[in-house]
């Protein structure tokens, strides 16, 4: 998998990279721009989180064009590789972009904490450091975990809208809203589902966590639902199976 | 000696549309088969069936004694009508890729072929004219030591310059201990490399002969066989 991972990288590398530049020089702009203007703390927060949650998207759709154009590609479909890495190696791909964009946000948080000293990260004792490890170890796993879930379930789309001559764009639609609901339903009707019955989110908030003034957090603030996570872990390798089985008997290049 | 491909029974259709019907062949190693036909004939269907590109179709087709299926990838070289490149590479880029991925990949004989197809490995796939991305993709699909090679369409679309130049190639890199096929409808430019031929007609094979004894039993080219088999 190692060398599909090398060839995604090298195909998307352009756009990528590109893309990096252009975010890290717009958040070095809207951070200076702030700095210099005097604007509000909150303003230069959320627009921040705006563009690293759009450059994640597109690292995301990245992702699901690479699977989708190497499903339908010769240079791809002629390797003799196994179809199980072809279809994983995308997500891998964007697993590492994903990663490569929390270190940047760490770093821009070191550098907001510099200028503003919010959030002082010289104050934060041990206690609520590691509640606040287990905070974002914890959103992490649940973003990797969406992430996971919306590859597999379009990758699936794909195959399946592969199939067809026609109308593949809707018939990849199609599939995606029933796989999506279908499984939602399922988890829905065995669990309790918390954040507003959205599944693949399956942690429960204890107490709300302040922005931007005194951070209390207290025992148990997420924990998460190892049933419901275990049932969606079932549900992603039998999309995963389903994906490799199409591609190898039914998918035409 | 035993077969390298073996077609028994092979149909396909397309919607309603038949591409193959009832195909039964079997090739053995060593020679340069023509398989020729007018478009729409079934050729490139028969090649991508051999290569695993069409998963669907009825009937048996093995590779050396074997199903196909991820082994016979690696045996099996394809160039089908569409580049297997991607957009992105230069020629290198496209050399390594195969060498990376095929352990039949001769490095040496692809440098050798660059040099003989006058392709520089610094250009970019993209800015090759259609005659140089021919050259480029007969290159990637004969640089690998495979039991059978299958060129769909090789000369197609391209001047006669690089035309003589692409049937050069293929007489001087190809591996004698494998097998060839050649699909294509142009047989005056190619039919003198050939040992023998298929000739497919609306999905039905027609014929299948050697060359030498074509020439014996009809009396007739090639090309003047093509012309009767396929006369409107």
């Amino acid at each position: 998998m190692m060398r599909l991972l090398k060839y995604d990288w090298k195909k998307n590398s352009t756009m990528l990279l590109s893309t990096a530049v252009i975010l890290i020089l717009a958040e070095v702009g809207l951070t200076t721009a702030s700095y210099t203007r005097g604007w509000e703390e909150g303003i230069t927060i959320g627009l921040s989180i705006m563009l690293y949650v759009f450059t994640s998207m597109l690292a995301v759709i990245m992702t699901y064009r690479t699977f989708f154009s190497n499903a339908k590609s010769y240079s791809r479909r002629l390797l003799p590789v196994r179809t199980v890495w072809s279809v994983l190696s995308p997500m891998v791909l964007g697993s590492l972009v994903l990663i490569g964009l929390g270190i940047l946000i760490c770093i821009h948080i070191g550098v907001f904490s510099l200028i503003y000293g919010v959030p002082d990260l010289k104050d934060i004792s041990t206690e609520v450091t590691s509640q606040l490890l287990k905070v974002t170890a914890i959103f992490v796993f649940q973003v990797f975990w969406a992430y996971l879930f919306s590859y597999m379930a379009i990758a699936l789309s794909i195959a399946i809208a592969l199939m067809f001559q026609r109308g593949r764009v809707w018939i990849g639609i199609l599939s995606f809203i029933v796989i999506q609901n279908v499984i939602s339903w399922i988890i829905s009707s065995l669990f309790e589902v918390s954040f507003g019955g959205i599944p693949f989110l399956n942690v429960k908030l204890q107490s709300n966590l302040m922005v931007g003034g005194e951070v209390v957090f207290p025992d148990n603030i997420m924990i998460i639902n190892w049933g419901e996570t275990l049932l969606e872990a079932v549900f992603i390798v039998l999309m995963l199976y389903a994906t490799v089985l199409l591609l190898n008997r039914r998918v035409e290049a | 000696m035993d077969n390298l491909l073996q077609f028994q029974s092979v149909s396909k259709s397309y919607g309603s549309r038949k591409a193959l019907n009832d195909v039964s062949f079997s090739i053995g190693p060593g020679k340069i088969i023509g398989l020729l036909g007018t478009n729409g004939s079934g050729k490139s269907t028969l090649m991508k069936i051999t290569a695993g590109l069409l998963p669907v179709y009825s009937g048996s087709v093995t590779v050396a004694g074997q199903p196909l299926d991820l082994n016979t990838k690696s045996i099996v070289s394809f160039m089908p009508d569409r580049p297997l490149t991607e957009s992105w590479m230069k020629v290198r880029d496209a050399i390594t890729f195969y060498s990376d991925f095929y352990s039949d990949f001769d490095m040496a004989k692809a440098l050798q072929m660059l040099d003989f197809m006058n392709l520089n490995p610094k250009d970019r796939i993209s800015s090759l004219s259609k005659g140089m991305n021919e050259r480029l993709q007969l290159t990637l699909a004969l640089s690998r030591n495979a039991k059978l090679y299958l060129l769909d369409e090789p000369i197609g679309g391209v001047d006669p310059v690089a035309r003589t130049k692409i049937l050069d190639a293929i007489v001087e890199f190809y591996s004698e201990d494998s097998s060839l096929i050649i699909s294509t409808h142009l047989v005056k430019d190619i039919e003198r490399i050939f040992d023998e031929v298929i000739f497919i007609k609306n999905g039905d094979l027609v014929l299948h002969e050697e060359v030498e004894e074509l020439r014996l039993k009809h009396g007739k080219s090639v090309d003047d066989m093509f012309k009767e088999v396929f006369a409107e």
